[in-house]
């Protein structure tokens, strides 16, 4: 089974305001735990101003006409689609985080959706290490010792590799009942694909 | 404009729309700008794995179903402006997906997550939680009967009605940008 596991960071907390700033993927077979495939860019500002994006943080180092160059967040989102095609989603607490960015960027631009099966890798710790727990990311890093005890990732191009490597390590450690792995699906939306 | 403050909540964290199951919906409206006292809706739901300890099981046995409680809610809701904590992120993929997964039919609404007003209103990227908020106001109490959730739920309406009437006094336009939810279809 390939899985495509997905970061799409913004900018803060906000749905409504805040820009997408970067859209990646990893497509892995869970079988050999092989990396197929990967995308990865960079999204020009859509809502907020360069200024704002660097007062937070982001793109600090990256001129106006270099913003200008990279893909808006619908070429990003429509590479993504095409990118995942019917392969399973994964994404860290993907429901309450990437998917409702994703249908929302979708519907403030009007696009056409499909729907897509998506899981979060938060619920496949839950299910190996206790439902009531709630693991970063980096705690989750640290348990499969990724990374050292304090270490922190910065950015979304090492945190999208840690995320698969986290997942890689879930994985094969997932309970299976009927023949099936015990962690639920859930839905979200990606930009419709089109016709060549 | 009508405005509907709601809050939910789970059998379990609140973390995982996915593995979580809605227990109960709690909801106030807002009427050009005011609270109304006798427009709430507060439900407990049925069919529950694990009920937590606050739940009162005479009541529970009178709930209506995710399903009906659902459609109740958006009922309730009708065309209205829906407002909550972290609302896009966290509280509608609980209502998308409890509405896919027994297949009814969706509409949609808009929605405004309640941290975008105190974001605008102090200027504070970080400010997020109800808990930073009410820091911010010294709000009212709520009315004691009521319970848990509908005392959170009044809290988060009273610091609506407070940061928008800062933002926009006149209550004829958001002001900030609301985002695209889906709620059940009453057709």
């Amino acid at each position: 089974m390939n899985v495509v596991v997905i970061m799409v960071p913004t900018t803060g907390f906000s749905v409504a305001e805040d820009d997408v700033f970067y859209v990646g993927a990893r497509r892995m077979c869970m079988e050999t735990g092989n990396l197929l495939a990967a995308m990865g860019t960079f999204v020009r500002p859509d809502r907020r101003r360069p200024e704002e994006f660097r007062e937070l943080g982001v793109f600090e180092k990256v001129t106006d006409e270099e913003l200008l160059e990279l893909p808006t967040v619908v070429e990003a989102l429509r590479e993504l689609s095409q990118f995942v095609g019917e392969d399973v989603v994964v994404a860290h607490r993907g429901p309450m985080d990437e998917l409702p960015v994703i249908r929302e960027k979708c519907a403030q631009h009007g696009l056409v959706t499909r729907p897509i099966r998506v899981l979060d890798s938060c619920d496949m710790a839950r299910r190996l290490l206790g439902d009531s727990v709630s693991m970063s990311m980096r705690e989750l890093a640290v348990k499969f010792r990724l990374i050292p005890k304090g270490a922190r990732v910065i950015g979304p191009v090492p945190n999208l590799k840690l995320l698969g490597e986290i997942v890689q390590r879930l994985w094969p450690l997932l309970p299976m009942e009927h023949g099936l792995y015990s962690v639920p699906y859930g839905t979200g939306v990606l930009p419709a694909i089109e016709p060549s | 404009m009508n405005i509907v403050v709601f809050d939910l909540e789970t059998n379990g964290a609140g973390v995982s729309p996915n593995t979580e199951s809605i227990i109960a919906i709690s909801a106030v409206k807002m009427v050009a700008g005011c609270l109304t006292v006798t427009e709430t809706f507060n439900t407990l739901i049925l069919s529950l794995p694990t009920v937590p300890g606050w739940v009162d099981l005479k009541q529970l046995r009178e709930a209506p179903s995710l399903k009906e409680a659902l459609l109740n809610f958006s009922r309730f809701v009708g065309d209205a402006l829906l407002i909550a904590e972290r609302c896009p992120s966290e509280k509608m993929p609980f209502l998308h997906e409890a509405s896919q997964s027994r297949g009814l039919p969706m509409r949609e609404i808009r929605v405004m997550d309640s941290g975008d007003l105190a974001r605008k209103l102090w200027g504070d990227p970080c400010l997020n939680s109800l808990y930073s908020i009410e820091k911010k106001l010294r709000l009212s109490e709520p009315p004691t009967r009521l319970s848990r959730l509908a005392i959170r739920t009044h809290r988060l309406g009273e610091a609506v009605q407070l940061m928008w009437r800062d933002l926009s006094p006149d209550f004829t336009q958001s002001p900030v940008n609301t985002c695209t939810g889906y709620l059940p279809d009453l057709w």
